[in-house]
């Protein structure tokens, strides 16, 4: 299996998987035309690399996001859903939540996911 | 006609609307939209929340037009409309007005009836309840677009509609931030 590395665009988030490091980093602003489109190859390659890691790796997973529309919301909780089941089914994942220091939502919607997460508990880093 | 142009271009500035777009969306001019707003918001040292909000009313009003505008339901192509923005005493506003069948009107106006009775934290609430389950039918995003907006408005949507014939109307939405 190979890395996963999208260039970012004005419209959808900088891709970078990195299989050695088992980093998994999303970052930049995300509005993309055609959600399926874009996101549709992400899933897939989560989902191959979550039946392939060992459960003891630990996986770090880094969402820096200065933009999201409410479409690209809907699909990173059906992501995040992907790694808390990964979770309870014994994986070891961290999910990083990167926010502006400066806009007080950037970190109330990292808590937002947090809540309707179970069995994640994500970290909250401010930049 | 050229003599209208400068009581026009007059009128826009008395309503301190310093951004005037119509025509169809393509995605590119929505982005394009965006980035000038944002880029003109950072030139203005305006703080780094109200330019989020800012960025995220447009982006969402812009794409209802985009997706939801064009004379048949599915056809995206011709999605046409008007975006205006503009600063007032220290809040921003966005206004779209496009045309829409008029037997949506009915749906539309409850559903930003619903909304503007809500409170902040009934609006997070309904935002996370909604993002959990699947779209409407008619949707082309994920049903959450307009709970979007009224989560970063500052005061209740303020809208209208204006018949123009028996199957179309105008509908105009009017976001502060």
């Amino acid at each position: 299996m190979n890395n996963l590395v999208i260039k970012e665009t004005k419209t959808t988030p900088e891709i970078n998987f990195d299989i050695s490091k088992h980093q998994l980093n999303i970052s930049g602003r995300s509005y993309p035309e055609n959600i399926s489109e874009f996101y549709g190859p992400i899933f897939l390659w989560i989902e191959e690399y979550l039946e392939k890691v060992n459960d003891d790796q630990p996986v770090s997973v880094n969402i820096d996001l200065s933009y999201f529309n409410s479409t690209s919301s809907k699909v990173l909780m059906d992501m995040f859903d992907l790694f808390d089941e990964s979770v309870d089914d014994g994986k070891t994942i961290t999910l990083n939540w990167i926010y502006d220091s400066d806009d007080p939502d950037s970190l109330e919607f990292g808590e937002e996911f947090q809540d309707n997460l179970e069995n994640i508990k994500m970290s909250f880093t401010s930049k | 006609m050229i003599d209208i142009i400068h009581e026009c271009i007059n009128d826009l500035k008395n309503e301190n609307i310093f951004l005037y777009y119509n025509g169809t969306f393509p995605y590119e001019i929505i982005s394009e939209i965006a980035e000038i707003i944002m880029n003109k918001t950072i030139m203005d040292d305006v703080n780094s929340m109200t330019r989020n909000r800012l960025f995220a009313v447009i982006v969402e009003q812009m794409q209802n037009m985009y997706f939801y505008s064009g004379k048949n339901h599915n056809d995206v192509s011709t999605g046409e409309g008007t975006i205006m923005v503009g600063a007032e005493s220290g809040q921003f506003f966005v206004i779209c007005a496009n045309k829409i069948a008029t037997q949506k009107i009915d749906p539309l106006r409850e559903k930003i009836e619903s909304l503007n009775a809500m409170s902040k934290d009934e609006l997070k609430a309904y935002y996370k309840q909604r993002r959990k389950q699947e779209p409407e039918i008619d949707s082309k995003g994920a049903s959450l677009g307009l709970i979007e907006i009224a989560r970063r408005s500052r005061k209740p949507l303020q809208f209208c509609f204006k018949e123009i014939d028996d199957e179309y109307s105008f509908f105009t939405l009017k976001t502060i931030v």
